[in-house]
C-alpha cells in the first residue's frame, strides 16, 4: 500500500516508491464515471524514446522492460472479472504513474452501476474486483514462475 | 427704436436655433457611440488567408465510452498553426455548448499552438481546461484522444503532440492521463479505433 490515509502523494514519487521498494506488481485502483463496470487498463508507452546505455532508463518510457506482463496482467484481471459476471474493457492507456514503474502495473477503474454512484461503495462489488484483481495477479506469477 | 414684441421674437428665434443646435450635436454624439458599440460587438471579418471547409470532428460521447466522427463547417485559416489551433478550437467549441456530449469547464480553451520541429507540435491549453477537466481515467483520455486525432485528421504531418497548461508543463490532465510524454500520433490513432 502506498497510502492508508488521503494524503497527497505526487504520481513521480508514488513511482519512486514502487521502484525502490522492487515490487513485483503495481496495481492503481481508481472509481468513477462515465459508462459502467470496470475498465482495466494496462500502460501504453506514448514516446518511443531509446533506453540510455547502461543501467539507467528513461524516465517516461521506465514501463517499457515490463509492458508484456503489464499488457498480460491486464488481460488476466479482465478474465477474471468477466467470470465474475462483470463488464469489463481493458485498454491500452498511457498513464501516470503506470509508464514510470518497472514493474509490471496496471490501473482498474470502476464506473457505478447504472450511473448509481452509491454503488461505488458496494463492500460486495468491492470484493468481487479485489479477488479478480488477485487471482489475476497469481495467474502472473506462476506463468512467471513456470517460465523459469 | 425695436419694438418690444419684435425683440422678444427674435430672442426666441435665437434661443430656439441654439436648443436646436444643442440637440443635433447629442444626437449626433449618440449616434457615433451606438455605431462604435455596433462595430465592436459585431464578429470580425476574418483578415487572415484561409476558407470555410467542410471538416471531420472526431467527438467524445460520454455516456457511450465512444469517440464518433462528425462533420462540421470550420474557416481554418491557411497558416499551419492557426489552421491547427482554430481545429482544435472547434472540437473544444462541440465540448463547451449545452448540452455536451463530453461537458468541459467554461474557459476551456487552446491559447497556442506552435511546432518545435516539423512533425512534432505543442499545444498549450488554458488553465481552465486542465483545472476544471472532470477526473477519471476514461473521461481524461477521451479528451485527448479527440484532440489528438482531429488534429492529426485536418492538419497533415503531425506526428508527436505535447499539451502545456498555461504556459507550463503539468504531470497530468486531472489525475490520470499523462501530459508529461509526447504523445506520438500513430499511437493514439489505434488507442481511438478502440474507441469508435
Amino acid at each position: 500500500m502506498l497510502r492508508e490515509s488521503d494524503i497527497d502523494l505526487s504520481l513521480d514519487r508514488r513511482a519512486e516508491i514502487t521502484n525502490e521498494q522492487r515490487a513485483s506488481v503495481y496495481v492503481a485502483l481508481h472509481a468513477g464515471r462515465p459508462g459502467k463496470g470496470v475498465r482495466v487498463y494496462a500502460p501504453a508507452l506514448t514516446d518511443t524514446q531509446q533506453a540510455l546505455a547502461g543501467r539507467f532508463l528513461p524516465w517516461e518510457n521506465a514501463q517499457s522492460g515490463a509492458l508484456s506482463r503489464s499488457q498480460n496482467l491486464a488481460r488476466l484481471v479482465s478474465e477474471e472479472l468477466r467470470e465474475k459476471g462483470l463488464t469489463v474493457a481493458n485498454l491500452g492507456m498511457p498513464l501516470r504513474p503506470l509508464n514510470n514503474i518497472v514493474a509490471p502495473a496496471i490501473a482498474v477503474e470502476l464506473a457505478p452501476q447504472e450511473g448509481d454512484q452509491q454503488s461505488l461503495e458496494s463492500q460486495k462489488r468491492q470484493n468481487i474486483v479485489a479477488t479478480a484483481i488477485a487471482l489475476g495477479i497469481v495467474q502472473l506469477r506462476s506463468q512467471i514462475g513456470a517460465r523459469q | 427704436m425695436i419694438p418690444r414684441h419684435f425683440q422678444i421674437t427674435i430672442a426666441l428665434v435665437l434661443l430656439a436655433i441654439l436648443v436646436s443646435g444643442i440637440v443635433i450635436i447629442r444626437l449626433t454624439h449618440k449616434e457615433e457611440a451606438l455605431t462604435l458599440q455596433a462595430a465592436e460587438a459585431a464578429p470580425a471579418a476574418p483578415i487572415l488567408n484561409g476558407k470555410e471547409e467542410h471538416i471531420q470532428l472526431l467527438l467524445a460521447y460520454d455516456e457511450d465510452q465512444a469517440l464518433r466522427w462528425r462533420p462540421a463547417d470550420v474557416f481554418l485559416p491557411a497558416d499551419r498553426n492557426l489552421r491547427a489551433r482554430e481545429t482544435l478550437r472547434s472540437v473544444l467549441a462541440q465540448y463547451l455548448q449545452m448540452p455536451s456530449p463530453h461537458p468541459l469547464a467554461k474557459g476551456a480553451d487552446i491559447k497556442d499552438v506552435y511546432f518545435i520541429s516539423d512533425d512534432t507540435m505543442i499545444v498549450d491549453t488554458t488553465a481552465q481546461f486542465a483545472d476544471g477537466h472532470p477526473s477519471g481515467v476514461l473521461l481524461e483520455e477521451l479528451t485527448l484522444a479527440s484532440l489528438i486525432e482531429t488534429l492529426t485528421a485536418n492538419v497533415p504531418g503531425i506526428a508527436r503532440v505535447k499539451f502545456l497548461v498555461d504556459g507550463k508543463e503539468r504531470e497530468t490532465l486531472a489525475g490520470h492521463a499523462d501530459l508529461m510524454s509526447f504523445y506520438q500520433t500513430a499511437a493514439v490513432h489505434e488507442l481511438a479505433k478502440e474507441f469508435e
